[in-house]
């Protein structure tokens, strides 16, 4: 009885020493690069599924270059087809043929409704936005504690699980300042891309704010591609759709 | 028992055997590139127009026969089409509108060619371009003074596609990682002869157009220029940044030292006039907590008509409705329709856009309000709308249109009063 006394807190101290000789920061830097390459191109499905099972779905053509460059286009459906989006740093824009110019939008509003807004779409590295708070160990996963670094970022905190094993997300959960929740990410179906990418493929997201509605994002195509940066500027955006093999 | 409790398991089982599994295939073996791409939609439009029969526009046009009322009916068919061909891209696209207005049992039909042209890219960061094309520049929502290679949009079809015009053009883009993180320029000329670019400039001229653009500590900046073979010039600039994440400021600013304006120097004479000319646009917009964006713009033209020139033109419809001379109202209109039918004919606006997306968690419906304020003569223009995004290939909107103001005010002088239209557009 007395020898567990010393046992318990010496298997902790062990433990939590264990996981603090982790960088935290480099840790989530781990996890960015396993969900994505620096630089990519790649095709996302998007899914709206309503409470009574119907459906609305998106595909959209993305590329990506550094942790602070995302652009994609629409291809369906016809309604938004040829629809482009553009994130540099903090600043993001919606291009509409019709309309013929860029506009400025916020990573809060949404380009395609539903559960999913423009910052889950246009997702740059987690590393980049946040910092680390708090890391803990929890049943077989890491558990983060993100606080964004700055307040243009769309979700103030993350509290973030990812598997030890493949240092992949598990699931996040999105909270304002005061940790009220606002949607919950949920990955699954790891599948291999290739080039060394294997991940998770699909993203399902459900809100507190959206009862009964959830969003699915399906990842295809990863595939690792050397971009120029004239590319990711507002005058391209009318033409990304050209970047198609 | 067992029975039971396998029955009674069966039958708790059967709700979650009722639902199924998510389908997370994701088939890309259709998304392959084709060289070539087409695109096609058909919108219907029907509205219904409610006459102001105050207006002296109205009592001249319809005076004896006095409706309240009228049908129109409109619809529109475009089509594009595009041809990659390594770094070739041949583009074109068009619509074909027709039209039915009960009152009269009149009909009414073009076609337009928005854009064809062939653009070569050598690589990402430089292309030419000839043929038609659209160029929309500018930060304002409402108006943009600075577009000087486009057409003025219109408040009530605001992302309609415009015609382009003829131009031969080059692009260069150049993107970074520091402070100025892009930087491009757009250098066109564009020919005014005969039926060619016709409307762009009322005589004939060869035009050089540029604009140069910049995104600079995070902020949108351009820069325009136009001179023509006639001597005249335009310069303008503009901006737009995010000053928070949900609140971003724009502004456009244009100046011609010859801008020309036409207008009635009395009952039957019609005048023109040559200065200089600032126009400006500053404006906001702002995603509140609640998901409701608003837009706030006020809008200067300079060479915009004053009040004692709009009081002339309000004299010269009513004489012609006093003349009761078919020839002189015939005219009146047509110089009415020709140099009076735009949207911002006096020198100050206000224009306010509130629109709030999936109001009671209605997914794909977008209820706005909208409004431009003649802060002259106090007349308006408010607009409500509806626009609904639900199905895969139609898009829904149902918008009320009201003009307000004495009738010899700007929107108060207008022959329709309301005006209710609904427009589904089906696009493959």
């Amino acid at each position: 009885m007395v020898r567990s006394y010393f046992l318990v807190p010496l298997i902790v101290s062990i433990l939590s020493a264990g996981l603090h000789a982790q960088d935290p920061a480099a840790l989530l830097e781990k996890i960015d690069r396993n969900l994505e390459p620096v630089s990519y191109e790649m095709y996302r499905k998007l899914i709206n599924v309503e409470p009574d099972g119907k459906k609305k779905e998106f595909i959209l053509y993305m590329v990506r270059k550094g942790n602070d460059k995302v652009a994609g286009v629409f291809l369906s459906p016809p309604t938004d087809k040829d629809r482009s989006m553009l994130r540099l740093g903090d600043n993001m824009w919606l291009y509409i043929p019709n309309v013929g110019k860029p506009v400025r939008i916020t990573s809060l509003q949404s380009a395609t409704g539903g559960v999913f807004n423009n910052a889950d779409i246009m997702r740059i590295d987690f590393g980049a936005e946040y910092n680390v708070e708090q890391l803990r160990d929890s049943a077989g996963e890491y558990v983060f504690e993100l606080k964004a670094k700055t307040r243009s970022v769309a979700y103030d905190r993350l509290r973030l699980w990812a598997s030890k094993k493949a240092l992949l997300p598990t699931r996040i959960e999105c909270l304002t300042e005061a940790r009220m929740l606002i949607k919950t990410l949920h990955f699954k179906e790891i599948k291999d891309f290739g080039g060394g990418v294997v991940r998770p493929s699909v993203i399902e997201t459900d809100s507190p704010l959206y009862k009964g509605y959830k969003s699915i994002m399906i990842y295809a195509e990863i595939r690792s591609r050397q971009l120029g940066d004239e590319i990711f500027t507002v005058n391209y955006m009318s033409k990304i759709k050209e970047l198609r093999k | 028992m067992s029975s039971i409790v396998c029955l009674l398991a069966f039958l708790l089982s059967a709700p979650v055997a009722a639902a199924p599994p998510e389908d997370y295939s994701f088939d890309t073996s259709g998304l392959d590139k084709r060289p070539y791409d087409l695109s096609a939609s058909v919108e219907l439009w029907p509205s219904l127009l409610f006459f102001n029969r105050d207006s002296d526009l109205y009592l001249i046009r319809y005076g004896h026969e006095n409706p309240a009322h009228t049908g129109l009916y409109r619809v529109r068919a475009e089509a594009g089409a595009e041809y990659q061909y390594r770094s070739f891209l041949a583009s074109a696209s068009g619509s074909f509108n027709a039209s039915y207005q009960s009152l009269g049992d009149s009909t009414s039909s073009d076609a337009k060619l928005y854009e064809g042209y062939l653009k070569y890219s050598p690589r990402a960061s430089f292309s030419v371009l000839a043929g038609k094309k659209s160029f929309r520049w500018g930060k304002g929502y409402a108006y943009n003074p600075v577009s000087f290679a486009g057409r003025p949009r219109d408040l009530n079809d605001i992302d309609a596609a415009l015609e382009g015009y003829w131009n031969l053009s080059a692009e260069y883009i150049r993107g970074s990682s520091g402070k100025l993180s892009a930087f491009a320029l757009t250098g066109m000329v564009l020919p005014v002869y005969g039926s060619l670019n016709e409307g762009f400039q009322r005589d004939t001229t060869l035009a050089g157009v540029a604009q140069l653009y910049l995104l600079f500590f995070d902020t949108d900046i351009d820069g325009y220029f136009y001179a023509d073979s006639r001597n005249d010039f335009k310069a303008g600039i503009d901006f737009a940044k995010n000053i928070f994440p949900s609140w971003e400021i724009h502004g456009e600013w244009a100046y011609a030292p010859d801008s020309r304006s036409t207008y009635f120097a009395s009952d039957s004479v019609l005048a023109s006039e040559t200065r200089s000319a600032n126009d400006i646009v500053l404006g906001t917009r702002y995603l509140a907590p609640s998901n409701t964006t608003f837009i706030l713009e006020y809008l200067h033209r300079g060479s915009g008509l004053t009040s004692d020139r709009m009081g002339a033109y309000y004299g010269a419809l009513g004489s012609a409705r006093a003349s009761d001379d078919p020839v002189i109202e015939r005219a009146t209109l047509k110089n009415s329709a020709r140099y009076y039918s735009g949207q911002f004919l006096m020198t100050d606006y206000l224009y306010v856009k509130a629109s709030h997306p999936e109001p009671f968690t209605i997914v794909y419906l977008t209820p706005a309000v909208y409004s431009v304020v003649n802060l002259v003569d106090g007349s308006f223009m408010g607009g409500f709308e509806m626009t609904y995004s639900r199905m895969r290939h139609l898009l829904l909107t149902a918008r009320c249109v009201a003009f307000g103001g004495s009738p010899e005010s700007e929107y108060g002088v207008k022959q329709v009063q309301q005006r209710i239209e609904l427009r589904g557009k089906w696009s493959f």
